[in-house]
């Protein structure tokens, strides 16, 4: 049971990190100047 | 105790050794990251002042002048413009070098001139008794209001001199040292009217240039105080001229050169590096040696890490206790780590001997005999540098076009860049070459496998020019470009710096492409070992019925092989596979390879990874297996081997043609500002990658 339960958890972990690397959306730069454009 | 910490930008002119001396400040102590909204590379570094004081110091892209003509050459203006700004720093260090300083110094007199504490830097002291270079260092002090620390950075000489002007940084003079004013008296005077509480010389740069500058309506500049572009550009010049007199004046006072001691070695190996036949001839046999090396060197730690992973992975199964766990980890992490760390060795090496050619200085005359075959392709000596560095990654290289104005020239360099060979591509080359071209020598000393390393680096490179012929007649641009180049002094390569960098590409590769790598390797191998339970779960039954009705004699191994393989192409990968199968079949590729190559649009590199995945699913349990020995192993179901000459040319030829790679896209609709761009690259490099691997494999079989 517990080693389904972590073989589920890889693969979730997988997956989601996956997800955030390809089509996650990156937070802006803070640090920009004003009239920042590139935003 | 609180630790205060002091803000210092590194800027000077490129190749006045400004990362050489970053290194020697900073130590180890650097983190690389990017600038904010733009994919610039920023290096901050600290060093230990004194007990209670440190330094933060960055490390800025290099920049001729504040006249930016290139998006990195903007960051430092950027940087130098904007108080608000969190990087903003209290002291600047420029750093020049001492056979060039006349031309070094227009950029440090205009940082001088926006009144910010300014350090000079004058490296290469060492090669001062080599030129017949003397320097009054007093005088020059005087004149140019500030300190100078005259350093070796290669032999380690001021570094100490350095950090205590930073630390004493409070006492440097703010006075600039050319009024600017004086090229255009009335045009200043109404900025001085209009803007009573700015700094003048900051103003004059804002209208120069499209700089995001403070609280500042750049609209209200522009409309009130914008000159023509060209009465602009004239006055510019004007400055630049201003700026040489007072640099000319100084150095007239301050330095003295004894050209008779000036030694020629420079201009005799210039002769020979950039001579129309011997050039061509030197670079040629440098990649040779260079491509043979990267086989050779790297086979015994390769050999190593290989075998060590197969233990680790047999040695999980054996002692772990039995479960779909631990099947993961023997079968999916375990392969999955091993096929990122195996080509560490290789990549090292590569960029072993890309850094020594850069810090040579080697590598700046490479870019001008290249320039000339360059300019044919309607491509700019300047295309040479992203040419070059999309050996390590199409990325970096594709943002280091911005330094070329002219557009058609940076558009097609951008298209092309993605088909010279990267890093993620050595990975796949390596493991097909090993499989398919065998371990021989020619003539006693050239490997086999060497030489069709190269001939695929060759290729490659071939096939951006190509490219490039083409899109230079097809794109209807009309524009004009010049050419200029650094020629820096030859030296001999830090072993620092070129350790430094080696370990920070093969840290970029490990924990970049590595985290892709292993993830994937954690649903592959979910997809592999798991399927619709109608057929998968009952693969024992129906297998065994299956034998039992072709009455064949089996043994328990049989009966498990042909389980496990039952199961495999049963499992959710087997069913996905199979439905691409008629599109790669004609290439001479099985589903199993199908897999991969779709996976690895994710990253080239994903391609090895895949494989070890799929096939350790698929492999006896407990066996200590390699990679290498996994894919040789493979057969087809009439018996023949899966990666044959005609199926191993036909993946290297995909390879070396296809647009797989995502993050390249993403940074081609960056950096042309649309998406037409990359999905013509990835349509057209695909379908020219799956043309070329069909008529190789049909041609070869």
């Amino acid at each position: 049971m517990i080693q389904t339960v972590l073989t589920y958890l890889a693969l979730a972990v997988a997956v989601f990190f996956l997800f955030q690397k390809f089509f996650g959306r990156k937070k802006p730069g803070k640090k920009c100047g004003d009239n920042c454009k590139c935003h | 105790m609180v630790q205060s910490s002091i803000k210092v930008a590194l800027i000077g002119n490129p190749n006045t050794g400004k990362t050489s001396v970053f290194n020697q400040i900073t130590g180890l102590h650097q983190q690389v990251g990017n600038y904010p909204g733009i994919t610039v590379e920023k290096k901050i570094g600290t060093c230990k002042l004194s007990e209670n004081r440190k330094a933060t110091i960055l490390d800025l892209p290099g920049t001729y002048s504040l006249n930016a003509s290139s998006i990195d050459e903007n960051v430092v203006i950027e940087l130098l413009m904007n108080k608000k700004d969190e990087n903003f720093p209290d002291v600047v260090v420029v750093v020049t070098e001492v056979e060039n300083l006349k031309r070094n110094l227009l950029l440090f007199t205009q940082i001088k001139d926006l009144e910010i504490p300014t350090i000079l830097v004058i490296n290469m002291c060492d090669r001062m008794a080599l030129k017949g270079i003397e320097l009054d260092v007093p005088q020059l002090e005087k004149e140019l209001k500030t300190k100078i620390a005259l350093v070796s950075s290669r032999k380690n000489i001021g570094i100490e001199k350095i950090k205590n002007l930073i630390a004493d940084y409070e006492s440097l003079s703010k006075e600039p040292c050319l009024n600017a004013s004086i090229i255009d008296e009335a045009y200043f005077n109404k900025l001085r009217r209009a803007f009573p509480n700015q700094l003048l010389y900051k103003l004059w740069l804002v209208i120069t240039q499209d700089v995001n500058f403070l609280n500042l309506e750049r609209k209200e500049i522009q409309n009130t105080f914008t000159k023509s572009h060209a009465d602009l550009k004239r006055l510019q010049q004007k400055e630049t001229i201003k700026r040489y007199q007072f640099i000319n004046d100084t150095l007239k006072m301050g330095q003295k050169i004894d050209v008779s001691k000036n030694n020629t070695v420079r201009a005799k190996l210039d002769r020979i590096l950039t001579h129309k036949v011997f050039g061509y001839l030197i670079f040629f046999v440098l990649l040779f040696i260079i491509f043979q090396s990267i086989f050779d060197w790297s086979s015994i730690p390769m050999n190593l890490i290989d075998s060590s992973f197969a233990n680790l992975a047999s040695y999980a199964k054996t002692n772990l206790p039995p479960g779909e766990f631990t099947n993961l980890i023997s079968e999916g992490i375990i392969p999955g780590i091993g096929g990122i760390l195996i080509f560490i060795p290789q990549i090292a090496f590569l960029f072993l001997f890309i850094s020594v050619l850069e810090e040579s200085g080697y590598m700046s005359r490479v870019v001008f005999l290249m320039d000339k075959i360059m300019r044919r392709y309607g491509l700019s000596g300047k295309s040479v540098v992203p040419l070059i560095s999309g050996t390590a990654c199409a990325i970096p290289a594709i943002m280091s076009t911005r330094n070329i104005e002219n557009w058609k020239e940076r558009l097609i360099t951008i298209l092309v860049t993605p088909f010279i060979t990267c890093s993620a591509r050595l990975p796949v080359y390596a493991i097909l070459i090993s499989l398919i071209i065998p371990e021989k020598r020619v003539l006693g000393f050239i490997s086999l496998q060497g030489l069709t390393l190269m001939l695929l680096y060759l290729l490659g490179f071939g096939a951006a020019l190509f490219s490039a012929f083409i899109l230079n007649k097809i794109l209807q641009l009309k524009t004009k470009s010049y050419f200029v180049v650094e020629m820096p002094s030859y030296k001999i390569p830090l072993f620092k710096n070129v350790g430094i960098n080696v370990l920070e590409k093969t840290k970029e590769f490990v924990f970049g492409a590595g985290k892709i790598i292993l993830a994937l390797s954690i649903i592959l191998w979910f997809l592999g070992s798991h399927g619709p339970d109608d057929e998968f779960g009952k693969a024992d039954q129906i297998v065994q019925k299956q034998l039992d009705v072709s009455n064949q004699k089996y043994s328990p191994k049989l009966l498990k092989d042909q389980i496990r393989s039952f199961k495999l192409e049963k499992s959710y990968i087997g069913i996905i596979g199979k439905s691409i199968e008629p599109v790669i079949k004609p290439l001479g590729y099985d589903w199993k390879i199908g897999i991969a190559v779709v996976s690895s649009f994710a990253a080239r590199e994903v391609f090895v990874g895949t494989l070890a995945t799929i096939y350790s699913v698929g492999s006896h349990s407990k066996e200590k297996t390699t990679i290498k020995n996994r894919m040789q192993a493979e057969v087809k179901p009439d018996g023949t081997k899966v990666f044959n000459f005609a199926s191993g040319i036909s993946l290297l030829l995909f390879h070396a043609f296809a647009m797989q790679c995502v993050s390249t896209l993403a940074v081609v609709k960056k950096e042309t500002n649309s998406w037409k761009w990359p999905l013509i690259q990835l349509f057209f490099m695909s379908g020219f990658a799956y043309l070329t691997a069909l008529a190789a494999y049909q041609f070869l079989k």
